[in-house]
Order: C-alpha cells, then sequence, then structure tokens
C-alpha cells in the first residue's frame, strides 16, 4: 500500500524522538563558576582547619572575653554613676576603654563573617554591631523605654543595641537627647535632671553591653563543638558535608575577606573622602566616619587589616599556622602572598600613623587619608585579581561589578 | 479539497468591508488562513485552536492583548501596567512572564526581538492594526518553535487588498487617550499595494507624585507591496512587507504599598519621575507563495530589529555600606522601622542620606531576528485515504546585545536630582543564536478518524561573550539539538460532533548564557476532550495535562528577583517537576430574537491546577521554599469570561464580564511575597457601535464599567492596579 511508507516515516521518526537529544558546550576561562581547584596535593581541610582553630574561633572568642570586661566596666561605672562617686570619671574612661578593647576585637571578627553571621541576613552581626545603621535618637528613646515594666532589648530594632548605641552612650556627653522630629523625642527625658540622665544612659548602657556579650556568646557557641560551624568548615568535602569540596568551603572564607572592599576601603574611607557620595557632596566630609563619638575609626581600620591577615595567614603564627598565603605558595605564586603581606603592614603603618583621628584628618589632611585608602586598594585589587585566579576562587557578586 | 495553512496568512482575502457587511456569512478571508474554519464547521485538529477574527476584533475595539485574550480558554495573564504594553502572556499554566514561554508570531514569523536568545518579549505588536488573532494549543504546538510546551499566537496584519479600499479610525478617550489609524489600498493589474499608519497616546492614568505624565505615545506603519501572477494551475505571488514601530512611554516597575493602593489606587511615587521606556522596531519581510490546487509552497525571508533604552528604578545603594532593603521589601513593610526611610524616599517626603541612594537604571539593548523559512502544503488522495502533509524547514538568527548602565540619583524636596557620580556599567554582553529547525506532519483521513502524526526538530546553536573590559575569556558556545514529536486523533461522531485526544512533547530552550546544567523546560503534554459544532453553536471540552520534567524560570528585573543585586541578571534556575492539569470549555451561539434582533453570546471557562512535585529550596523570588504540592504562583484556579450582547442590522451593543480567581504572588515561603495572593476580582467591559450609513460607524466604549480599582499584582515592585473605568468615543469610515 502506497501509504505505508509515510506511516511509517512519522514512527521512525517518533521513536528517533526519544533518543534524539543532544548538548555540548565550549567555555572560555573566566564563564561562570571557576574550574575544580589548581591541580596541587595542598590540603585545603588542613587549611580550613587552621582558619577555624587559629583564626576564626580565637577571635570570636576574644570577642566574649572583651564583652565580659566591657559589661563588667560599664557596671564598675554605672554604679559609681548612681551613687554619685567621685571617681565616676575615672570608672566612666574604663567603661570606655573596655568599649575601645572590644571594639578592636569586634572589628577583627568584622573581616570574618562567615556561616553563622550571615545567617538570616547577618542578624547576628546586626545585633552585635549594626553600623552603619546607627541612630543615637533611637537610642535615647530606649534609654526611656528600657525603664518601663516588661521591657526586653531582645526585641529591639539593631540601632537601638549593639556596640555602636554603647559607643554613643558612653562617648557622648551632650545630654540632650538626639531626635531632631517631631513626635519622636525620648518621653520624659526632659523632665530629668542631669545626673538623672547620666544614670539613666548607664543604666541602658549596662542592658546593651549584657546583650552584646550575650550574643557574643550565641556566636562562639554556634562555632564550636562537633555539631558547630567549626566542624562544618573543617570537615568540608567530607561524608554527609553540606559543601561538595572542601574548595567550596574555602571560597567561603575568601568572600569574607572581600569586607576589606566593600566596608574597609570604600564605606570607612572612599565615602569620607568623598571618592564616593557623602554626606557633604564628593568632597572629604567628617560627618560620615565611622564610630564618631569614639573617634576610634582608624582603629577599627587597623583591626579590620589585622583580621584580614589572620585569614591570610591562618592565624597569628605564621610559622605554624596554614594560610591562604600558603596555599598560593603551593600554587606557585609566592609573589601575590609576598605582595599582599607587603601591602597590608604598609596599609598597617599607615592607619599608625595619624596624629589624630580620622575625622580631624579629614578635615586637617586628607591627602594622608588619600595615601591610606590608596594602599587599602592595593591590597583589595590584589585580591580582586592576583589572589582569586591563582587559587580558582569566586569572586562575590557583590564586589563584581564595582567601579575599580 | 485542498485548504492552505492558517499561517499562510498574506494569501489575498476578501476585502474587510465584506467582511464587516455580513457578518452572518463566514468570512472568506478568515476562513482561508484558520484552521478552524468557519463557526458553522467541526475542525478535525485536536488540540484548541482559536481564531478571533476581525469583526470579533472590532466589537471591542482592544488595544490590550490581555483583554482579546480573555475570551480563549487556556490563556494565563500576569497584567502589569494596565494599558499591555509589555505583557505577560502564558497558556496552559506556563509561566506568563514576559510571555517568553509562548511563541509570537506576526504573519507567520517570529516576532519577538530575539526569539531564541532573549525570548523576553518586551516588544509587542500594536493590536489595533491586527485583523486576526489566532492562537494554538496542543499538538498544534509542533508544527511552531522553539517553545513548544504551552502553544503559539500569531497576529495577522491587514492583507493587500483585491481592489481599492481604505478606512480611517478616529478615537478619543478619558486620560487625554487618543487615536488615529488610518490605511489605504489598491490593486492595479498584477499589483497591488497598502499603506497603513496608527497612533496611539494617552497622558495616562496614573496620578504621579509632584505631577507629569504616566501614559505613552505609539506609531506604527507599514507598508506591502504585492505582485500576483497566475499561469495555467499555478498561482504565485511575491509581497514585501515594510513596518516600523516605535514607543515612548513614561512607564515604571515601581508599584505602591497595599496601604496607599487601598487609599489612592492609581498613585505612582516621586520615585519614578524619571521612569521612561524608549523602543524602535522594523521589520522587513520578503515572501514568496506558490500554489496550485494541491500542494503550495511559501518562502519567507525576514529581518526584525528592535532597540530600547528602559530607565528606570531598580533600588538602593548606600554609598556607607551596610544593608540595603530591595524596593519589593520596603512596600511590603513600610512602617518596619529599618524600612521606613526608604518609603519616604519613595514618595518624596524624605531627603536621601547616603544610605538611601536611588539606583536608576537604563537597560539599554540592541537585538535583530532574522531568517528564511519555507513552508509547504501538499494534499494526496488515495482511495478512501486522503493525506494532507505538511513540512517546513527554518534557518534563524537572533542576537541581543546589553548595555546596561546605572546613575545614583538623590531625592532632594521631592524632585531627583544626581549624584554627580559617574556612570556605572553593570551588564556588556552579547548572546546570539543560529538555529535550524524542520517539522513534518501529515494528516490522515479515513472514514470517520483523523490520525495526525508530526515530528519538530531543532537544531540550536548559541554564543555568549561578556563584553565588558577584561572579561574576554568569559564567554561560552553551545549546542542543543531535539526531537520534538506529536500525535493527535480526532474521531467523527455526528459530523458535527467528534472526540479528540492529543500528545506532544514540550520544549522551551535555554539562552546561550546558561551553562548547561540549567535543562531546557522539557514536558510530555497530553489532552483529551469534545468538540462540538452546528448552526451558529460551537463548543469545546478539553482537559489537559501537562507532565513538566524541569520548569524554568530567569532572573528579571520585572520578576523582582533579589538575584538582579547579585550579579544574577538572566541566570536561569531549575524548578524541578510540575504537574500542570486543568480543563478549558467554551460554548458561543446566538439566539435569534426577532426578524432584526440577534443575541450573540460566549462563555469561555478555565480551570487549571499546576504543582510542584518535589520539595525545593531556591533563591528564585516567585518560588522560595517549596514543598511537594504547593502550587505555582501566577496560575488562578478558574477563569471565567461570559460575552453577550445585541446587534441590529445598523447597530450592536456587547458586554464582557471576565472573571480572574485568586492568584499566588510566590509559590513557597521565606521569600517577600510568601503568602500574598493577588485577589479574585471581575472586571466588565461594553461597546457600542452604530452605522450611520454604508461606510461609516460611530462607537463606545466603556472599559471598567464599574471603575473596580483591583490590584493586578505587586510584582515587580509593589501593588500595581488594573486599568480604572475608561470611555471611549470613535468613528470609523471605510471604502
Amino acid at each position: 500500500m502506497k501509504t505505508r511508507p509515510l506511516a511509517i516515516a512519522c514512527l521512525t521518526a517518533l521513536v528517533l524522538a526519544g533518543c534524539g537529544e543532544s548538548s555540548s558546550q565550549r567555555q572560555g576561562s573566566q564563564f561562570g563558576t571557576p574550574e575544580p581547584g589548581p591541580e596541587t596535593d595542598f590540603n585545603q581541610n588542613l587549611l580550613l582547619q587552621s582558619l577555624v582553630d587559629n583564626a576564626l574561633i580565637p577571635t570570636y572568642s576574644n570577642v566574649v572575653q572583651a564583652s565580659e570586661t566591657a559589661l563588667a566596666r560599664v557596671t564598675a561605672y554605672c554604679e559609681g554613676e548612681i551613687e554619685q562617686n567621685a571617681s565616676r570619671d575615672e570608672s566612666k574612661e574604663q567603661a570606655r576603654e573596655g568599649w575601645r578593647h572590644l571594639m578592636d576585637s569586634w572589628q577583627q571578627a568584622e573581616m570574618m563573617q562567615i556561616g553563622p553571621l550571615l545567617d538570616n541576613s547577618g542578624s547576628l552581626r546586626n545585633r552585635i554591631y549594626s553600623w552603619p545603621n546607627t541612630s543615637g535618637c533611637a537610642v535615647d528613646q530606649d534609654v526611656m523605654l528600657s525603664r518601663q515594666d516588661g521591657y526586653s532589648i531582645d526585641s529591639r530594632t539593631n540601632s537601638r543595641r549593639g556596640l555602636d548605641a554603647l559607643e554613643y552612650l558612653l562617648f557622648n556627653d551632650n545630654l540632650n537627647h538626639s531626635c531632631t522630629q517631631a513626635g519622636t523625642a525620648p518621653v520624659g527625658w526632659d523632665g530629668l535632671t542631669e545626673a538623672e540622665r547620666r544614670v539613666a544612659r548607664c543604666e541602658y548602657a549596662i542592658l546593651v553591653s549584657e546583650d552584646i556579650r550575650s550574643n557574643a556568646q550565641v556566636l562562639l557557641d554556634a562555632w564550636q563543638g562537633d555539631a558547630g560551624y567549626g566542624s562544618v568548615l573543617r570537615d568540608a568535602g567530607l561524608p554527609g558535608s553540606a559543601f561538595a569540596t572542601a574548595h567550596e568551603a574555602v571560597n567561603d572564607v575568601s568572600d569574607a575577606l572581600f569586607y576589606l572592599t566593600e566596608v574597609t576601603k570604600d564605606a570607612k574611607l572612599a565615602t569620607p573622602l568623598g571618592i564616593l557620595l557623602n554626606d557633604c557632596g564628593v568632597v572629604p566630609c567628617a560627618a560620615n566616619v565611622e564610630s564618631p563619638w569614639a573617634g576610634h575609626s582608624l582603629q577599627n581600620i587597623h583591626n579590620n587589616l589585622l583580621g584580614f591577615r589572620r585569614l591570610l595567614q591562618g592565624g597569628d603564627d605564621a610559622d605554624s599556622a596554614v594560610g591562604f598565603d600558603d596555599y598560593l605558595l603551593d600554587v606557585g605564586d609566592a609573589d601575590t602572598a609576598s605582595r599582599l603581606h607587603q601591602d597590608l603592614a604598609l596599609a598597617m603603618e599607615l592607619t599608625l600613623a595619624f596624629g589624630g583621628t580620622l575625622a580631624e584628618a579629614l578635615e586637617q589632611n586628607p591627602e594622608q587619608v588619600r595615601e591610606l585608602h590608596g594602599q587599602v586598594k592595593a591590597v583589595t585589587d590584589t585580591l580582586k585579581a592576583d589572589f582569586i585566579n591563582s587559587l580558582a576562587l569566586e569572586l562575590p557578586a557583590t564586589s563584581a561589578g564595582d567601579n575599580d | 479539497m485542498f485548504k492552505p495553512r492558517y499561517s499562510m496568512l498574506w494569501l489575498s482575502m476578501a476585502s474587510q468591508l465584506a467582511l464587516a457587511d455580513d457578518a452572518a456569512t463566514p468570512p472568506q478571508g478568515i476562513e482561508r488562513y484558520s484552521v478552524i474554519g468557519s463557526d458553522q464547521r467541526l475542525s478535525a485538529n485536536a488540540g484548541s485552536v482559536t481564531l478571533i477574527d476581525e469583526l470579533t476584533l472590532e466589537k471591542y475595539e482592544y488595544d490590550d492583548i490581555a483583554r482579546i485574550l480573555a475570551t480563549v480558554p487556556g490563556v494565563n495573564i500576569r497584567v502589569e501596567d494596565g494599558y499591555g504594553l509589555r505583557p505577560n502572556i502564558g497558556f496552559r499554566g506556563v509561566t506568563p512572564e514576559r510571555s517568553k514561554k509562548i511563541n509570537i508570531l506576526e504573519d507567520g514569523v517570529l516576532i519577538g526581538p530575539a526569539p531564541y536568545s532573549a525570548p523576553a518579549a518586551y516588544y509587542f505588536p500594536m493590536m489595533s492594526r491586527m485583523t486576526a488573532v489566532e492562537v494554538t494549543k496542543g499538538p498544534g504546538a509542533i508544527q511552531y518553535g522553539p517553545n513548544t510546551v504551552a502553544g503559539t499566537l500569531n497576529l495577522v496584519t491587514r492583507p493587500l487588498p483585491a481592489g481599492r479600499e481604505g478606512g480611517l479610525d478616529l478615537s478619543l478617550g478619558t486620560d487625554s487617550y487618543g487615536k488615529a489609524h488610518g490605511y489605504y489600498g489598491d490593486s492595479l493589474g498584477d499589483f497591488s499595494y497598502l499603506l497603513e499608519g496608527l497612533h496611539v497616546q494617552t497622558e495616562g492614568f496614573k496620578e504621579l507624585d509632584g505631577g507629569g505624565d504616566t501614559g505613552f505615545e505609539k506609531n506604527d506603519l507599514m507598508a506591502k507591496l504585492g505582485w500576483d501572477r497566475d499561469s495555467g494551475d499555478i498561482r504565485q505571488r511575491l509581497e514585501l512587507k515594510l513596518a516600523y514601530a516605535d514607543e515612548t512611554s513614561d512607564e515604571t516597575y515601581l508599584g505602591l504599598t497595599d496601604a496607599d493602593f487601598a487609599a489612592t489606587p492609581y498613585r505612582r511615587y516621586a520615585a519614578s519621575q524619571l521612569a521612561r521606556m524608549d523602543w524602535e522596531h522594523s521589520q522587513v519581510m520578503l515572501s514568496h507563495h506558490l500554489e496550485t490546487d494541491s500542494f503550495n509552497l511559501t518562502t519567507r525571508l525576514y529581518r526584525n530589529d528592535f532597540e530600547r533604552s528602559w530607565f528606570k528604578l531598580n533600588g538602593f545603594a548606600s554609598s556607607q555600606g551596610g544593608q540595603v532593603p530591595s524596593l519589593q521589601e520596603v512596600l511590603q513593610e513600610p512602617g518596619n522601622e529599618l524600612y521606613q526611610p526608604y518609603y519616604q524616599v519613595l514618595t518624596g517626603t524624605q531627603d536621601s542620606g547616603i544610605r538611601e541612594i536611588l539606583v536608576l537604571g537604563d537597560n539599554a539593548r540592541e537585538y535583530y531576528s532574522q531568517g528564511l523559512q519555507l513552508d509547504l502544503g501538499w494534499s494526496l488522495a488515495w482511495g478512501s485515504l486522503t493525506h494532507e502533509l505538511e513540512a517546513g524547514t527554518r534557518i534563524h538568527q537572533d542576537q541581543i546585545e546589553r548595555n546596561h548602565t546605572e546613575d545614583h540619583y538623590l531625592m532632594r524636596s521631592g524632585r531627583l536630582e544626581s549624584t554627580g557620580e559617574e556612570t556605572l556599567a553593570t551588564t556588556t554582553d552579547r548572546e546570539e543564536t543560529q538555529a535550524i529547525s524542520v517539522y513534518l506532519q501529515d494528516r490522515v483521513r479515513l472514514g470517520d478518524w483523523t490520525l495526525t502524526l508530526g515530528i519538530r526538530g531543532e537544531h540550536i546553536e548559541g554564543d555568549y561573550q561578556n563584553r565588558a573590559p577584561g572579561q574576554e575569556q568569559n564567554w561560552q558556545s553551545k549546542t542543543h539539538r531535539i526531537w520534538l514529536p506529536g500525535a493527535s486523533v480526532f474521531y467523527d461522531l455526528t459530523g458535527n460532533s467528534g472526540l479528540l485526544f492529543g500528545v506532544h512533547k514540550g520544549f522551551v530552550p535555554t539562552s546561550p548564557l546558561q551553562d548547561v546544567r540549567i535543562r531546557p523546560e522539557e514536558s510530555v503534554n497530553y489532552e483529551a476532550g469534545w468538540r462540538y459544532a452546528s448552526n451558529g453553536t460551537r463548543a469545546e471540552l478539553i482537559g489537559f495535562f501537562n507532565d513538566i520534567e524541569n520548569l524554568k524560570e530567569s532572573c528579571s528585573f520585572s520578576t523582582s528577583a533579589s538575584c538582579v543585586t547579585q550579579g544574577n541578571l538572566d541566570q536561569d534556575y531549575n524548578g524541578g517537576a510540575v504537574d500542570i492539569y486543568g480543563l478549558e470549555a467554551s460554548v458561543q451561539s446566538y439566539v435569534k430574537l426577532n426578524g432584526e434582533l440577534t443575541l450573540p453570546w460566549s462563555l469561555v471557562y478555565t480551570h487549571t491546577q499546576g504543582e510542584f512535585k518535589t520539595d525545593l529550596d531556591s533563591d528564585f523570588e516567585m518560588w522560595g521554599q517549596i514543598q511537594a504540592g504547593d502550587e505555582l504562583p501566577y496560575l488562578p484556579d478558574n477563569v471565567l469570561t461570559l460575552s453577550f450582547g445585541l446587534s441590529a442590522n445598523r447597530w450592536q451593543v456587547s458586554v464582557l464580564i471576565n472573571y480572574l480567581g485568586e492568584m499566588k504572588e510566590a509559590a513557597g515561603e521565606g521569600v517577600t511575597l510568601s503568602g500574598v495572593t493577588v485577589d479574585a476580582h471581575t472586571l466588565v467591559d461594553l461597546s457600542a457601535s452604530y452605522e450611520l450609513d454604508t461606510n461609516s460607524t460611530v462607537y463606545i466604549k466603556v472599559d471598567n464599567l464599574f471603575d473596580e480599582a483591583e490590584i493586578a499584582s505587586r510584582r515587580p515592585y509593589g501593588a500595581r492596579p488594573t486599568k480604572p473605568q475608561q470611555a471611549f468615543l470613535g468613528y470609523k469610515y471605510r471604502f
């Protein structure tokens, strides 16, 4: 029958269709996810172990210890304030010093935002330190609200707690509240005497200090123990791990290093310098520095760099620890490792060379701040190019499109 | 007898005047390019094929394809701007997002800017100049690629006239709406020509904080030249079509908070004051058609160019670092202490600080789409067996070049002011595709049985190149080849009713940018139903089941996806297995009230269920954390359209009532719009016309008769309204 060939053709086509699919691709070296790590016998799990045991957990542990010291000093200061003790100025300075020490520890931890600190859009990090989301007015409001029954700092927004709130409470000597918009003034504040205002602020400072200590402990607990995130990182790539490979976990840690680009270089230096837009336009602007009440901006940057170095070398002891610099040496890129260390050391030297605060330098000698910015940029330029390429790591998406 | 394929659209047709004059007689022109044929005849196609002819289009004078498709079963639409400037159309439950999973054709060729490389339909032809709309679903979809998972929408432009013919349509409406539409054509011996122009404008129905237009201006020009040659049994036509269109619209992705929508649904925030879409589109198509009584061959050579610039609010930035909420987050929780400053900046009630910098992006893109397409039909008969063989091939190439940039602005006293910072290049790349496709279909008739077997092949070669400086090695070349079979059977029960069954393979390719780990969307689609046609009454009941192996979605600004700010623009996502099933029912008829009065009516109903078959934890904003059994977003369970009217010799009145069921804004938990729904709503449109004489008609229409203010959706950013009540008065002259 003449129609048979057509029917056979159609049926054959249908049968072919069942197995008739194929695809292939070729890619350039910069496309998509980098190739699996460089061919080397470097043990990335040893790197992760060193990072966890010698850099990350010790840093978080330092924050816990510093938060306990700060709480004790704030409590002591407040007792003196309540009792109108003659030595309360001295104890207040002790409390401030406690805050500085805690902030130094935390600024190293800021460089180490990995795992629990990133969960839920960084909620734990923001409870401990919410900069740049800060508000003196919001803190003043809670100074008064905390005196009411049923107040719980746990349920309050991040700008009312944490290290930034504590800085405002300890370092702001102006006893007027900071609320300028109509209807936002803390209820009852104007009826307090100056002494009562000091007591109110210091009592709230105790609450804030307790909250910081509590959250710092939550952070440390999240990293410690068999179920802690430290174990998750150490065992990356092993059977049952959340990471398919150890290299993925290494990439997570390297993502954290980019804090130096996005926050230290840009938010802490480029913005107040006017390289990026600030409240004054595109000119130096002292109003946009970090830690303005304590004048602690340069120390913060210095400790960011210390935190970066701790991750780079896998701990404080460069000889015994296994760090990213060892990984670079193993893949044959000693130049990048050496350049990172040199530029880092120069940047740290520059932070120590200022005679005053960053705000003062912006007003009196912005060139010195530009020099520091340039030196930090030297580190981040190497990080974004040679470091990433040599170790076949992926650039964080947030760093991929900036104007460098 | 040979019946031409419906996509052979440009065949010479009867004059439109003839169509208008005799509504009771099936229009010959329509019949020649419709698979449905006339209303009086029972179609032997498996699958739903719907034709909306010029008479129906003129009845409501819609500019918006979404309102036109309300009369087609199995169509799911997400309304966005209210005017249908950038429609989101899906069939049988597939994602409507930017209509990227259906094929959109104009006169039988792909009309999307780059249908393979970037299928999102940011260009959509103006409906006012179309003379027919055809929707094909089911196994018939394999004749049209590349997307076969859902179906094809074919828009038919005005054909070349057989004699001198012309027309003018002038309309004025609320919100300073104006339309001027004219055409003129004639035939001179073997030659014929047609010129057509269309201009539509409005100041828009939204009220911008601080004042300003929210409407658009669109222009459309088309010229056709034809040459006919008949020699013996062979008839030929050569036709050249030239078309140009442009649009300038003050359109934005920014909507409102729910509270603001409840108070002032047509408000637009100050932050959207600089939003503007500006595009130009051009088309050149050369067609040749040859036919005998049993054979025809159509060759089309086509080229479409599209260039656009869309300046609009993308989000916030902070030069001080820290977390910056998305626009969707701010609009969902404007009272949240963290989001309140951003809300106040959006509304212009507070000036920006350096943590509330407004980011405006210009997603400038250039596209082209070109190819050569051959379609042939051949009727054969041996004894009691007849074959209608159809085959075709298409060699196609398309490309998109993205030159996206962003600029920073500050809100100052309710006005946007540039920060003076340098423009930032964001996405600079190119995607290009070369595709060869073939199809073969044979319809065999034996007695009451009609068996249709078909297969489509797609060979797709895609190239991606990141064009940013230093990204020379950021490229990909990939090849994908697939065969897509389809089969259907129709059994004629009584001569005016029959049963149908069909199955075909669905496919949506991935763009050249996607890694091969992102699989194409593939499915097996089934349908079964019953069809009836007799004495002016048509009815159809079709059940469908789409067994999707891997649902695919992509990251875009229009989905308000956070992936955009994470550098994943245009990245595709795998959604795993999904089942979509439902029922399409339609019936249309008329009641002769007396010698003059007729009451035409129709009822179209679609029930659709779509659910994920596996658990999924996705970053994609429309999905989130999904448990097996969760429903698909933007897929209403029930859609019902009732239309009825009264018509006499010189006048007609028509009412269209469209009910759209509740829709989820997101499928799973953990994303901004989790648990949020678009409420069910009903819109009523009214139209009427009166023939002053044989050449002149006046018409009025009122869209959204009861002025219901409904939320169309909360994407891209915030609640956006359906079109409010709008009234139009028009005059038509034809000769």
